[in-house]
Parts: structure tokens; C-alpha cells; sequence
């Protein structure tokens, strides 16, 4: 559910840093890896750096026999798979990043055919319901601010129309690549700048932490969509039968490897936190397959380079001291409870619902319109919704799983 | 329905839009010519046994002089690549700017030099012209559009793809669209990339004579929007061996960075072909021996399309396959 891109810090100022991305170079916030030395390979999100790569060298060098470690990992896969007498198996790819990585290498069809990867919530984009962004809508109709939002955001289609489609009709409405960014414009305007941020626990410390250092900025708010990642996991889980779960990488590098023990003792399916590379996905569903082989029910985690037991304690701390939880409707799931974060108290001058006396509609079920996104977010394949394909299509979206890049229906219609 | 920017980003979008005014105008072919119904980089007109090429496109680019390029070589070089991708010989440009009140004439003088240099260089010569002045706001500082003419025996299509042939790309694709993010407001990175910007008639001049079944240059929508629209008019399948794909790394990191698709981004100076397999070494070796073709690779081929399938472009990669779709509309970084 996040991109987080790696790249070499190759100079530190103060809490800014430059990056190196192979030669192209960005200026990225160090904020919430205040220990990172220059010569680290770091994971960059949102022009946050997250975490560093350990053994970054290592990860080279297996790029470069890639194919040979793919064969032996599809190998010991197909040898676990022979123990489990073609039992029928469904594995959730909880992330999005995960789903497209999936898709961009066509690991899918490299698995034997009794084992499924089936794409999960973890799609930041898909979950924001309908009413938080004809929030954003009313706000600009109504008042004279510039919006900033995320790329994918922009296009997703509600009954009032696209982001994109109020620009279309002269609304100040831009993309930025991070938080940052919508404060520099903020800083370079008089206009109250509203910024609709998304994202789970990888994106939200990046909004934190612009916060607790906007501290005499008066015309920057934030209307905040994002959402913490175990209660959908859960509601899922509680809903579908799953025989083991890829667990969301990045948002581990933030919350931690222990963050996620509380679901296996819950459920009791093997739980492996991934890295997005082929290899890794590949051999996180070797791990799985040995679980189930074994009789075991564990959390692994495949992604040591980049997930440690506690995660990233400068984010996490950034993430508790700026939100606070709200029982929240997500796109096509019911309310989930303490699922939502908003604005504590102290951070209330931030708050675009408060400055603006906005009141969000009432949050219930959506998807009028046919669209099953709801259902697809759990493990329905995109081709069981009458819409996919025909009058759902990513150029005429009719709803955010068809236009997220990392939607399941954007994925399965543009990519197989 | 109000236009946005999507629709001119050259993608699937853009096809659609083309696609209704295409059925505003009436009169759409010359007898016995292409016409626009072909969708085609260039109309022709039946001309003493040979066919008189002609095309015309407008430019707008934000900033008017970039890494690598300006307004004025863009322009050229777009209409005499046009022209060349039909197998035609570029000999004539029109030029008609529409220009902003308030801007510097040195700028416009800046502009005609870049002109004149990509006019000399591609051997066409500019033989009428117009110009007109706005007030301000009413455009961005400038639009040139140009129009051309091209003379040839033997017209190549883009729909002349069969089963077998090479597909052959001409060297780094994407650097014109990182070149040009890198200026955009909000991007904030560095690249030492510049745009490939270039006119391809004198490089591609020798490889007329042999079996080129196909050519486009891949501009906004990159080269999965030319491969699909190649693959589909074609009737066949094309597929590609994704580690042979020419890539610059900076464009490897800008698209990582960003969450960009290479295929996606434009090129200005890239040919993208089909070849009949016997001929396609040869190809090959007359690009490389030309600076502009210095990266060329034969990096895919056409196959029969399955039956009862419609065609599509794929692409193998060191684990297994997926398909490339056209573009959606303009490009946006994307976090998630």
C-alpha cells in the first residue's frame, strides 16, 4: 500500500538530506530517521526517509542471479505444495504494493494452480469512502482554498464528481508527492491550503510529523482519511477464510513486527511480513506453505532488512502525539471501530473540519451504484462484479478499486 | 463534459476524444489516399504513382527551453518525425506561432536559431508561415504549429506488423518525459537527463529500402501507447523481453522514485519497428552506426494473436508475464 522506493543519502543538513534514486537526486525529510548516516540506502515514502535497508549490498547482489533464486524459491514452493495434496489454498496479499508487484512480474501464474493470491484492503486509495471526499468537494465549492492531495486521489469518482473534475472546472485542486510540499505552498500563499491526506501507518507519520513542525503556519490544514491497517485486517479475517496472510511491509517498517502478533494468536493462520521484490514475495509464500505443512501458525517475517521487532519508535511516537482514534465507515466495509485517524485536540488549529465548521455526512454503506469494491477489497475477484470491464473501466472508473494503481480492479483490468 | 488534462495526455483518453470530433468532420480521406480515419502519423494524397505525405501538429511545452531541447527543435523535429515514420523523405515545413503579448523577442530569437539548426540538420526547409499575437494570458508565452510534406513511393503503415517480425526500439526510452518532470513545479528532484529531442529522418533514411513493416515514434504515451495501437491494428500480438528494453538508470530511478512506468513516458526522439526477421540485423546495424540509434536493440516480436483473443502487448519479465495497456491520461506521482 505504499511505494517506498530506495535510495542512498549521500548528504545530511539539519532534519533535510539529498538522496540518491540510481543518479536522480531529491531532497527528502530526514524527521523520522533522525540516526541515518550519509552512505545509508534508505526506504524513501512520501519524501519521508522511513527506515534503513540493512544489507542493501546483499539485495544487489541477488538481483543479479535473480532468476536462479527465483527458480530454486518456485522450486521449494512446488515441493511444499506436493506435502498438501492439491488442497485448495487462499492467501491474502494484504497491500496493494504487494498486488501490484504480483501483477507486474506475473507471479501468479508462475504458482501452482491450487494455490491463490487473493488482493486485499490494503489500498489507501479504495478505502476512503465516498462522503470524506465530497468533504473535500464542499470545500471547494464553497470556499476560495487550494487543495493538495495524492496522486491516485485525484481521480477517484464520487456522485459529485472527481478531484480532477472540479480542477476541470477551475478549483485549485494539486498533486503533490508528499506533505511537504503542500506546506511549501502554503508558505507561499496567503490562501488556506487544505491538504486530503490518505495512507496507513507508513503515510501517516509523514502527516505527523509536518504538523509538529508547523507550528505558526495559519493557513494549513489537513482533512485526515487515514487509517490505521489492523482493524480491516481483522474485520476480514473475522469474514473470510484465509490459510495465511502476506503482511504489509512498509507499514511494518513503521509499527513494528509485534504489531501484528496480536492477529496470529487471534486467528491462528501462518502471518509473513513481506518485501515487495518478486524474490521476496515468492519465498514469503514458501515460508506460508511450510507453516500450513508444518501445523504451525506463526508470524515470520521475511523483510528483516527493513522491519525490526519495534519498528520506527520516531514515527510511531510522531503518529500517537498528532491523532487520536475515530470509529469510521471505509468504502464498501461497514463502521470499523477505532479505525480512523483524526486530529487530538491539541492540534485542532490544523483541523480543516473544525476551521471550515464542516460536518461530514452521515457514514454509512455506499456503492450505489453496483460497484463491489467493498467486496473486491476482501477477496472477490474483479471479473464477479457486473460492472469490471464493461462500464467500469480505469478510463471511466465507477469506483476507486478501478482507479488506484494499486486497486485490485485498476491491476486485473490493466495488467491481464 | 469539460476537457481535462487526461485527454490530452496522449493515452487511451486522448484516442477516445479523437474518436468523437473525427465524427464532426465530414469530408475525411483523399481518393485513393490515407485519410483520418486511419488514425495514422500522417494523411497522404496520390500523387503521379507516389504519395504526397502530409501532417501538421501543434506544441506547447512548459518551460519553452529545457534540458536538451526547446519549443523550436520540438517542433521541427515532431512534424519531420511524423512525416519520417511513414517511410516518407521530409522536404517542407509550415510555421504558424501564436504568441503571448509581453513576450521577449530575445526568446523568440532563441527559438528561431533552435529552428533553424533542427531545419539544416534534417535537410527540410520552412517554405510558409504565420504568425499571430494574443493578449496576454489568452496562451501560455507560445504555440508553434507546424505543418509538413514528405514525398514517397512506398508509404509504411503502422498497421503493417505480421507475425514474426522483430520489434526493434531505437535506444533509452523516457528520458524526454524525466527530463521534462524534473522542471515541473512540485517534482523537486535533480536528473542529469536530457530530452532525446531529435529529428530521425536522416538516420532512418537507409532502412526504407528494407522490410519495415511498421514504424512509429513513441511521443506522449510512450511506447505502450504505439505498441498497442502497432499490435491492434495489426491484428497481431507483440511481446517483449522486458531486460532488453533500453533504460537509462536515472529513468529506472526517477520512475521508482516517482511510481512511474517507463513505457508511459515521452520520447521526441526514439522510432519504435517492426522488421521482417531476415532484415531486422541489418536494421539494427544502420541505427547503431548513427548517434541517435547508438542504444538500438531488437527487443520483442510480433505473434499470432490466439484465437477468439483480441490482440495485446506483453511483456516477459525474469519471473513471468503481463500485459501492457495503453496510458490512462497524464502522469501523476503516485505514493500508494
Amino acid at each position: 500500500m505504499c511505494v517506498a522506493p530506495v535510495g542512498k543519502v549521500i548528504s545530511i543538513q539539519g532534519t533535510q538530506g539529498v538522496c540518491d534514486f540510481e543518479g536522480v537526486k531529491k531532497e527528502i525529510s530526514l524527521m523520522l530517521l533522525p540516526t541515518v548516516q550519509v552512505g545509508d540506502y534508505i526506504a524513501v515514502h512520501a519524501g519521508y526517509a522511513v527506515q534503513v535497508v540493512k544489507d542493501y549490498k546483499k539485495l544487489l547482489q541477488e538481483m543479479v542471479t535473480r532468476n536462479v533464486i527465483g527458480e530454486n524459491l518456485l522450486a521449494k514452493i512446488e515441493e511444499e505444495n506436493k506435502k498438501l495434496d492439491n488442497k485448495e489454498i487462499k492467501i491474502m496479499n494484504f497491500c496493494g504494493t504487494h498486488e501490484y508487484s504480483i501483477v507486474k512480474y506475473g507471479l501468479r501464474d508462475l504458482l501452482p494452480a491450487n494455490i491463490h493470491l487473493v488482493a486485499g484492503p490494503g489500498c489507501p486509495v479504495c478505502v476512503v469512502p465516498e462522503e470524506e471526499i465530497l468533504t473535500a468537494l464542499e470545500l471547494l465549492e464553497n470556499k476560495d482554498i487550494i487543495l493538495t492531495t495524492y496522486g491516485d486521489m485525484f481521480r477517484v469518482p464520487t456522485s459529485q464528481g472527481s478531484l480532477k473534475e472540479a480542477k476541470a472546472k477551475g478549483k485549485d485542486v494539486r498533486v503533490v508527492y508528499g506533505v511537504d510540499e503542500a506546506i511549501k505552498i502554503a508558505q507561499g500563499t496567503d490562501k488556506p491550503v487544505v491538504h486530503l491526506a490518505i495512507g496507513f501507518e507508513t503515510t501517516a507519520p509523514t502527516t505527523a510529523s509536518a504538523l509538529l513542525q508547523a507550528d505558526g503556519l495559519t493557513n494549513f490544514f489537513i482533512l485526515s482519511s487515514h487509517r490505521y491497517s489492523a482493524p480491516v485486517m481483522e474485520y476480514v479475517l473475522q469474514n473470510n477464510t484465509m490459510e495465511g496472510v502476506i503482511c504489509p511491509g512498509h507499514v511494518a517498517a513503521v509499527i513494528g513486527e509485534e504489531a501484528f502478533l496480536g492477529v496470529v494468536d487471534e486467528f491462528k493462520i501462518p502471518l509473513v511480513i513481506s518485501g515487495f521484490e518478486p524474490l521476496d514475495i515468492l519465498e514469503t509464500i514458501a515460508l506460508i506453505l511450510e507453516q500450513i505443512n508444518n501445523k504451525e501458525a506463526k508470524l515470520e517475517n521475511q523483510y528483516a532488512r527493513m522491519v525490526e521487532e519495534k519498528g520506527n519508535a520516531v514515527a510511531r511516537e510522531a503518529m500517537e502525539k498528532v491523532f487520536t482514534t475515530q470509529d469510521a465507515a471505509w468504502r464498501g466495509f461497514p463502521v470499523l471501530k477505532n479505525s480512523r485517524m483524526v486530529l487530538r485536540e491539541e492540534f485542532t488549529q490544523f483541523d480543516a473540519l473544525k476551521k471550515f465548521a464542516l460536518r461530514e455526512k452521515n457514514q454509512g454503506e455506499n456503492a450505489k451504484n453496483g460497484c463491489l469494491c467493498g467486496k473486491i477489497l476482501q477477496g472477490k475477484h474483479p471479473s464477479q462484479c457486473g460492472l469490471f470491464g464493461k462500464f467500469c473501466q480505469p478510463e471511466n472508473p465507477q469506483g476507486p478499486c478501478m482507479v488506484s494503481q494499486e486497486g485490485p480492479c485498476f491491476i486485473a483490468f490493466q495488467y491481464q | 463534459m469539460k476537457i481535462t488534462l487526461s485527454h490530452g495526455a496522449g493515452g487511451a483518453q486522448t484516442q477516445k476524444l479523437i474518436g468523437e470530433f473525427l465524427k464532426l468532420i465530414k469530408n475525411r480521406q483523399v481518393e485513393g489516399g490515407i485519410g483520418l480515419d486511419d488514425l495514422d502519423d500522417c494523411g497522404t494524397i496520390p500523387y503521379q504513382g507516389g504519395q504526397i505525405v502530409f501532417t501538421t501538429d501543434g506544441h506547447t511545452v512548459d518551460p519553452l527551453f529545457f534540458p536538451g531541447g526547446d519549443i523550436g527543435r520540438l517542433s521541427v523535429a515532431g512534424t519531420v518525425n511524423d512525416l519520417t515514420m511513414m517511410g516518407s523523405k521530409a522536404v517542407a515545413l509550415s510555421l504558424a506561432l501564436v504568441i503571448e503579448e509581453g513576450l521577449e523577442a530575445e526568446i523568440l530569437e532563441r527559438v528561431f536559431q533552435s529552428i533553424n539548426s533542427t531545419c539544416q540538420e534534417a535537410g527540410v526547409a520552412i517554405i510558409a508561415g504565420d504568425t499571430k499575437v494574443v493578449e496576454r494570458g489568452a496562451v501560455d508565452k507560445l504555440i508553434i504549429t507546424t505543418a509538413g510534406v514528405g514525398l514517397t513511393e512506398r508509404v509504411v503503415r503502422d498497421n503493417g506488423v505480421q507475425p514474426g517480425d522483430k520489434i526493434i526500439i531505437s535506444g533509452d526510452i523516457g528520458n524526454h518525459g524525466v527530463a521534462l518532470l524534473s522542471q515541473r513545479e512540485g517534482y523537486d528532484f535533480q536528473t542529469t537527463l536530457e530530452s532525446d529531442v531529435a529529428p530521425l529522418n536522416k538516420m532512418l533514411e537507409p532502412v526504407w529500402q528494407l522490410r519495415v513493416h511498421a514504424a512509429k515514434d513513441p511521443t506522449r504515451g510512450g511506447i505502450a501507447m504505439v505498441l498497442n495501437e502497432m499490435a491492434e491494428k495489426s491484428g497481431v500480438n507483440i511481446i517483449l523481453a522486458e531486460e532488453k528494453i533500453p533504460l537509462h538508470p536515472e529513468v529506472k530511478g526517477a520512475c521508482e522514485m516517482l511510481g512511474l512506468d517507463p513505457f508511459t513516458l515521452a520520447n521526441e526522439g526514439k522510432v519504435v519497428m517492426a522488421v521482417h526477421p531476415e532484415d531486422a540485423e541489418e536494421v539494427l546495424k544502420i541505427l547503431q552506426q548513427h548517434p541517435y540509434g547508438k542504444k538500438a536493440v531488437i527487443c520483442g516480436e510480433a505473434l499470432v494473436v490466439e484465437e477468439k483473443k483480441s490482440p495485446k502487448v506483453l511483456v516477459q519479465t525474469d519471473f513471468g508475464k503481463r500485459v501492457v495497456r495503453p496510458p490512462l491520461g497524464e502522469i501523476v506521482p503516485r505514493i500508494c
